[in-house]
């Protein structure tokens, strides 16, 4: 590798407030040579972003101080220099691209003025020189008619337009290191790809080095040279990227790396998940910081902290290097492959549902939203139907108008046999008794002020007429059937992290037995570890109490894990419905391949000769408020042809149990 | 630097506190603190300028100014408090259903609210207090009324953002009824501001009562409150100050010191 462009040497960063002095960054150490991405993985809380915003210097906007160590760049060492100086470096030679490319531009400003702002700052150019850069810079990110957008306002431009304006915004002064934290997290796995592509060929483009901060080991699998993770504020292993995912030294990236759903594992087995969560900051474990999660760890790694040492492919602290693999330990409580019953008993029957929003706009001109056009499908007792599509697809809303939550425009839902469409409320009590749901959010799902206890017993207490001694009781059983401990009860929503947050949600939604749950990306916030415990817990009560799930996620490979069949929309409609492994072995809707083949993945990265392009479907999802003619997929539809535009294709079979709306299929 | 302001901020609410507790003992116990009784009259010492026997000064009547106004103080505090209350609770329950129910009621309210707030406060309560015989009751109506807009749309903000959160929404599909779900999760969440806001609304209301009692609309009483004390002081500015600046002071003080506890109060219920 050619000489490093960033050198960091045992950093540490603390913040410091008036009761905890606590150190977040503890000793790390890395290098980023020139046109080489470094990509640094984690859980939340790992320090993963800290780290980033101190490479920045913006930690120190936020409350923290680097308390030692050092930061050369170019031979300069950063963490010595005063503000002013900083601010010649950012944005000019390191410029960075965050995670919310809607809250990291200025409202009030065009994007072309936030763009040429940030050239002008650190060249001198005059207004018209910085306004064409600025617009070949747009053009350059792939952003059509750039002349257009530089006079538009950030809210006028969609969360994937933003990211590569904020991408164009980055690159104005030919930056040597691009920091991205996080930048495809908020955006769909279609415009992800989009993203990552050209932030490859960016890098390919202008030599530049890249540090990628991710929690998915697909992006780094499919983005990086160089691999960092890290854990509790220390860097725990850092190697090349193929070494890495082939041989993982430390037993907590071997467990990352065995967490990950990947798209072809075997549906029956339970996934390995790394037990417990990330310490907080002020508890750390004595010893190695991993080792009350690790499964190995001995007296050894309780005492003394391991250094990270130099092996012949990389670095790792373990005090086990070598002797430990995490991939030997068997999954604890395996599946028994149980091939559930085929029954054919219909627990939701709908039937051309379809959900409009109308606005009124001026002169009482009428804007019909289409968020669920024309619906239908059956859920069968007993099993999980997988719902995938990007945002805006109406996944949520379909979900929401099967609990009732929201009244159907036209069409029909039937309930184990019976019409709910237009229960009045109080039949509508009846009814929601057997349904109750999970959301993304468990920590907003939980009135902050209510105690655990409390919070799984409301269902009880709506409908039961118990004493409060075996409401209590219940609780407690239930606290324990989703794994936390009996003295959660008296504990408020905020001392749990979020796994155990869910773990509660899901204890108050199996409270009255309900037979169906709606799970609306109920995982998709946590981290891949946690998120494996949580998909374990899921499928295991839905054995033992028999429950029907629908399964609401825009993260493909726990939808396939999870579901037994699985239904794909696209802008208000389902497009395919299929057998969970038949979808993903042959899908039959272009849009589905696309979706597919979007989904950065471990095993894939380095499967051919070559590192594997990723091969994102063009284009975004349009307005629900506009949709296209005929196909609404067909703009961006590959196989497209005069038809599509024209003729609205219908759900055909095309297989056992599998459904799709495609001209292009026979 | 930080730090600093942190201290001093921490001292002017223990200042605040230690007044706010002065004028408290005042209202409960006057006779505790005032060296003289407010009705005793003193032809000798007519318009006496502040000294150490009379630490405010004395009026066209000879009564110390400073016991005037500790005694003084009982009627101001009734006010503020009761005229919070009423027009705090009123227009918090009316808010918060309003914002709860939504649709058309929500409407209504919204229009009823926007009707009352076309009316300058103090215009209304003058109409309110000029309509009615000047007593205790009117000017606590008055005062009550005219701060309805102000509490109840801040409920409604408040209710209507917790409304959407997802809990609520949870609470909906579990099959929770609408009216537990209004008291138990809506209402107790959305008390910390409007808590923060009846503090604040204290001193405005001692502050409006104050300027009331000045117009001539206030209690005409022998124990003057601090309104009209300013009022009745009014003629003798230029040859007695006093006997406006004290009560005054001492209005501005007590407002500032409520001010201060109120801000506290929200620091210390929303940490954001």
């Amino acid at each position: 590798m050619s000489e490093k462009l960033l050198s960091v040497s045992g950093l540490n960063v603390e913040f410091v407030n008036k009761r905890h002095h606590v150190n977040v960054i503890d000793g790390i150490s890395f290098d980023i040579s020139a046109g080489e991405t470094v990509c640094l993985v984690g859980e939340s809380g790992s320090g993963k972003s800290v780290t980033a915003k101190t490479v920045m210097r913006l930690i120190e906007h936020e409350g923290g101080r680097i308390a030692g160590g050092n930061l050369v760049f170019n031979g300069d060492d950063l963490a010595q220099y005063k503000e002013k100086a900083v601010r010649s470096i950012r944005g000019d030679r390191i410029a960075m691209v965050f995670q919310e490319p809607m809250a990291a531009f200025d409202p009030v400003f065009t994007i072309g003025k936030q763009i040429t702002e940030c050239i002008r700052r650190h060249t001198k150019q005059t207004v018209a020189q910085a306004n064409a850069k600025a617009v070949d810079l747009l053009r350059r990110v792939g952003i059509s008619e750039p002349e257009a957008r530089m006079k538009q306002y950030p809210n006028e431009l969609s969360g994937g337009m933003l990211q590569r304006a904020m991408i164009a915004m980055a690159l104005s002064c030919e930056p040597d290191i691009l920091i991205a934290d996080e930048p495809t997290t908020a955006l769909d796995v279609t415009i992800q790809a989009q993203i990552l592509n050209l932030l490859r060929e960016l890098k390919r483009e202008f030599n530049m080095a890249v540090l990628l901060i991710t929690h998915d080991l697909g992006i780094a699998a499919e983005m990086a040279d160089r691999v960092c993770v890290m854990y509790a504020g220390r860097i725990v292993e850092n190697s090349a990227t193929e070494a890495i995912l082939r041989r993982p030294l430390h037993p907590y990236t071997q467990g990352l790396l065995r967490s990950v759903t990947a798209l072809n594992h075997d549906k029956n087995e339970k996934l390995y998940s790394i037990s417990g969560t990330i310490p907080a900051l002020t508890e750390m474990p004595e010893g190695c910081r991993f080792n009350p999660r690790c499964p190995f760890a001995t007296d050894k790694c309780r005492e003394a902290e391991p250094p990270l040492e130099t092996r012949a492919l990389g670095s790792v602290a373990c005090w086990r290097t070598g002797e430990v693999n995490v991939s030997s330990l068997p999954v604890k409580g395996v599946d028994a492959a149980q091939e559930r019953e085929e029954s054919a008993e219909k627990l939701f029957e709908v039937r051309n549902v379809s959900r409009h929003y109308v606005a009124r706009g001026f002169g009482g001109a009428k804007n019909v939203t289409r968020a669920v056009d024309d619906v239908s499908f059956d859920i069968i007792k007993g099993e999980t139907f997988g719902l995938v599509g990007e945002s805006g697809s109406g996944k949520s809303t379909l979900g929401r108008l099967l609990l009732r939550l929201e009244k159907v425009t036209s069409g029909e839902i039937r309930f184990d046999g019976r019409d709910i469409t237009n229960l009045k409320s109080g039949e509508l009590r009846d009814t929601r008794r057997h349904m109750q749901a999970i959301f993304q959010d468990p920590y907003g799902s939980m009135d902050p002020r209510w105690r655990v206890g409390k919070i799984v017993e409301e269902p009880l207490r709506a409908y039961e007429k118990l004493e409060n001694s075996k409401i209590r009781g219940r609780a407690a059983e239930l606290l324990e059937l989703v794994g936390l401990d009996r003295a959660a009860y008296e504990k408020f929503p905020h001392e749990f992290s979020g796994g155990q947050r869910q773990r509660i949600c899901i204890a108050r939604a199996v409270a009255l037995s309900s037979k169906f749950i709606l799970a609306d990306e109920a995982v998709s916030a946590l981290d891949v570890s946690v998120q494996a415990q949580i998909v374990n817990l899921l499928r295991e009560l839905q054995e033992k109490l028999g429950l029907t799930y629908l399964f609401i996620a825009h993260s493909l490979s726990v939808v396939r894990h999870v579901s037994d069949r699985i239904g794909v929309m696209y802008l208000g409609q389902l497009v395919e419905i299929a057998p969970a492994t038949e979808l993903f072995s042959h899908p039959a809707h272009p849009y589905t391949r696309g979706l597919i083949a979007s989904v950065p993945s471990v095993d894939n990265a380095f499967a051919g000769e070559t590192r594997r392009e990723l091969t994102p479907l063009s284009g975004e999802i349009p307005s629900p408020m506009r949709p296209p003619s005929g196909c609404r997929f067909h703009p961006r539809c590959p196989s497209a042809t005069a038809r599509c535009s024209e003729e609205s294709p219908t759900l055909r079979q095309c297989g056992s149990g599998h459904l799709a709306a495609c001209h292009n299929i026979s | 630097m930080k730090k600093l302001k942190l201290s001093l901020s921490d001292a002017l609410a223990v200042i605040s506190g230690l007044f706010i507790a002065f004028i408290l003992l005042c209202a409960i116990a006057p006779g505790f603190v005032a060296p003289y009784s407010p009705t005793y009259m003193n032809v000798a010492d007519l318009l006496q300028a502040p000294s150490l026997t009379h630490l405010f000064g004395t009026d066209y009547f000879g009564r110390d100014v400073f016991s005037v106004v500790v005694y003084g103080s009982r009627d101001s505090l009734i006010i503020g408090v009761a005229s919070v209350l009423t027009g705090g609770i009123i227009g918090g329950i009316l808010g918060a259903l309003a914002g709860f129910i939504g649709g058309v009621v929500d409407t209504i309210f919204n229009r009823f609210i926007e009707i009352l707030m076309t009316i300058p406060g103090i215009l209304l309560a003058l109409a309110i207090a000029a309509a009615l015989r000047p007593s205790l009751f009117s000017i606590v109506l008055a005062i009550s009324v005219s701060s309805i807009p102000q509490y109840s749309r801040v409920m409604r903000g408040q209710v209507i953002s917790i409304k959407n959160r997802p809990y609520i929404t949870v609470s909906n599909s579990i099959g929770t009824r609408g009216a537990v779900i209004f008291v138990k999760h809506v209402l107790l969440n959305s008390w910390s501001p409007f808590l923060v806001m009846a503090t604040l609304g204290l001193g405005s209301s001692i502050l409006v009562a104050s300027g009331l009692s000045f117009l001539g609309l206030g209690i005409i009483k022998e124990i003057p409150d601090w309104g009209t004390l300013l009022s009745q002081g009014r003629g003798y500015l230029v040859v007695a100050h006093w006997i406006c600046t004290f009560p005054g002071l001492v209005i501005t003080a007590f407002v500032l010191a409520i001010n201060i506890i109120g801000d506290r109060l929200r620091d210390v219920i929303d940490p954001k």
